[in-house]
């Protein structure tokens, strides 16, 4: 059976698109060594693979 | 035929080299981070005045490694300071220099 549930997230887009929603930097890790172990400086891009969609 | 010293048991223990070369590792990619985001957000201020700081920091580090112990890349030789030319003395990658 097919999950279409991530799909109510994308109504207001039509198909067929991708879409990257535009980044605005709040505040980076001022430890370096943790920015450095989670692969980013940047905490809004912290998106550890969870293998589940993102929209539930 | 000539070859190179082998490396002293030393070189690769040495823990404050380790940590130095950690610390430079971790701000590099921190300015490899920045530099990506102010590609496209060329205008963002905080983001500069972050890299600037960085770029600093990672300046003032990579003299101190040079000076105590290998230039990371021929711009730091003229940090070292060994009266010979250390950039041709120092371990190849595949002595362990760049461990």
């Amino acid at each position: 059976m097919n999950d279409y549930r991530f799909l109510e997230c994308s109504k207001d887009f039509p198909i067929a698109m991708a879409y990257v929603p535009w980044q605005h930097m709040e505040n980076v890790y001022e430890n370096l060594e943790e920015a450095f172990m989670i692969g980013t400086i940047f905490p809004e891009l912290n998106k550890p693979f969870t293998g589940r969609r993102p929209c539930q | 035929m000539m070859y190179r010293q082998p490396m002293s048991p030393q070189y690769n223990t040495d823990m404050n080299r380790n940590n130095l070369l950690k610390e430079i590792s971790m701000v590099d990619f921190a300015i490899v981070d920045l530099n990506q985001y102010l590609d496209t957000h060329p205008d963002d201020s905080d983001a500069v005045a972050y890299i600037k700081q960085y770029i600093t920091i990672l300046c003032r580090l990579r003299q101190e490694y040079a000076s105590l112990y290998d230039p990371l890349s021929i711009y730091d030789a003229c940090y070292s300071d060994c009266n010979d030319w250390r950039w041709a003395r120092m371990p190849l990658p595949w002595e362990g220099g760049c461990n």
